[in-house]
């Protein structure tokens, strides 16, 4: 008994921990929410039926992932959305993400026409050349998104992850409970 | 094969853990001073095995041993599987608190039935015989606890048939491959320790 449990530790080991599970990852892009679903292995859940509901539990779309496990949904209302993704056999994992409205943000749009403005006056001036506030938002959006979902990614497989001290944990667990219930039963043999 | 929390309807999760209490009942009636250990050793190992991928099929599955489990346990398989599962659901979260007892009878009640239909031949004096049970033993918990997740999910409103199609196929590997690690560990401990195959004797 002792040596198969030692094989399976060694497998364990060798193949890298795995387990069954599956999690799902989403995300806004900016009208579109991007959204990827995987087994805690990291094999891609692929035809998985994904749902998604609003606040009040309406729902607003039903797709499938393709066979990247990826998924790309439409936003057509802002707010809390809850993801379901169901791989089938009683797999399911849900997340809810905050979407966005594209058009709020003239806000940060109001600072950078400012700054490409005081630019060109400076440096250059010629006109026509210079980058516009949107075109600056455009372009800083789309270096922050693809690095914001690479640390995403990173957060998610940390967070997903199994360690082998939480294996070693469980064992023990299960030996200090075997120990309880021996202290218990050897007080009555007493 | 752990069902996720929010899929059952609340009449099945209910049914689940009333039948998984009852079995745990008469399981922790079967362990006694001198047994403990063989039933704490087989509950981490329930809990170590499920972490073992196998990177065959079309979705992702793991090793399950419930075949092994319930020829050397019999009905104590139900506490130490409740156990490992209860311990898998905090730490990793698979499965979860509410689905605990469906989760742990469709683990548990194959392993009681393998137990009943396969200890004789696996304890019997031929070696052939007992090797072959080992192997059927350990396919056939997988495909019964494959069904059992595939009827759980009946209520859920799919057809039974196509749910049970895509588990069943989905494990038929596993089922292969504890089948071989069953007939081995039964050869092995017919060699060895020949006593503790076939249930909890008090």
């Amino acid at each position: 008994m002792k040596g198969s449990k030692f094989l399976l530790i060694f497998f364990i080991l060798v193949g890298g921990l795995c387990a069954h599970r599956i999690n799902v990852f989403a995300y806004q892009k900016k009208d579109s929410v991007y959204l990827q679903g995987y087994y805690s292995d990291g094999t891609k859940v692929i035809g998985g039926v994904v749902t998604v509901y609003d606040k009040n539990g309406n729902k607003l779309y039903e797709g499938k992932t393709d066979k990247k496990g990826e998924l790309s949904l439409p936003i057509s209302k802002t707010g809390e959305l809850k993801i379901v993704l169901d791989a089938g056999g009683g797999h399911l994992a849900e997340t809810t993400i905050r979407v966005e409205s594209t058009s709020s943000r003239p806000k940060p749009a109001r600072k950078a026409p400012a700054k490409s403005s005081s630019k060109p006056s400076t440096k250059k001036g010629c006109n026509g050349d210079y980058l516009t506030g949107p075109d600056v938002e455009r372009i800083v959006t789309d270096v922050t998104d693809r690095q914001f979902r690479t640390l995403l990614s990173a957060i998610e497989e940390m967070k997903t992850r199994i360690y082998f001290h939480e294996v070693v944990g469980g064992i023990g667990y299960i030996l200090g409970l075997m120990g309880i219930v021996l202290y218990f039963m050897s007080r009555r043999r007493r | 094969m752990h069902i996720s929390e929010g899929i059952l309807a609340a009449p099945v999760l209910i049914t689940g853990a009333a039948s998984a209490a009852a079995g745990c009942g008469i399981g922790l009636k079967k362990i006694d001073y001198n047994n403990t250990p063989r039933v704490a050793v087989l509950s981490s190992t329930f809990f170590v095995a499920s972490l073992i991928h196998i990177p065959l099929g079309p979705t992702s599955v793991h090793l399950l041993l419930n075949g092994l489990i319930g020829i050397i346990l019999g009905w104590a398989s139900f506490p130490a599987l409740l156990v490992s599962l209860f311990l898998q659901a905090i730490i990793f979260q698979f499965g979860g608190i509410t689905t605990l007892g469906i989760n742990t009878l469709n683990m548990a009640l194959p392993a009681v039935l393998i137990y009943y239909i396969f200890s004789t031949s696996v304890r019997g004096s031929n070696k052939h015989l007992a090797i072959i049970g080992g192997f059927l033993a350990g396919f056939c918990a997988v495909l019964l606890s494959a069904l059992l997740v595939a009827l759980s999910l009946v209520f859920t409103g799919k057809p039974f048939l196509n749910v049970a199609r895509f588990v069943v196929v989905a494990h038929i590997p596993v089922m292969v491959v504890e089948g071989i690690i069953t007939a081995f560990v039964v050869g092995f401990l017919r060699k060895v320790k020949p006593e503790i195959l076939g249930g909890l004797v008090r």
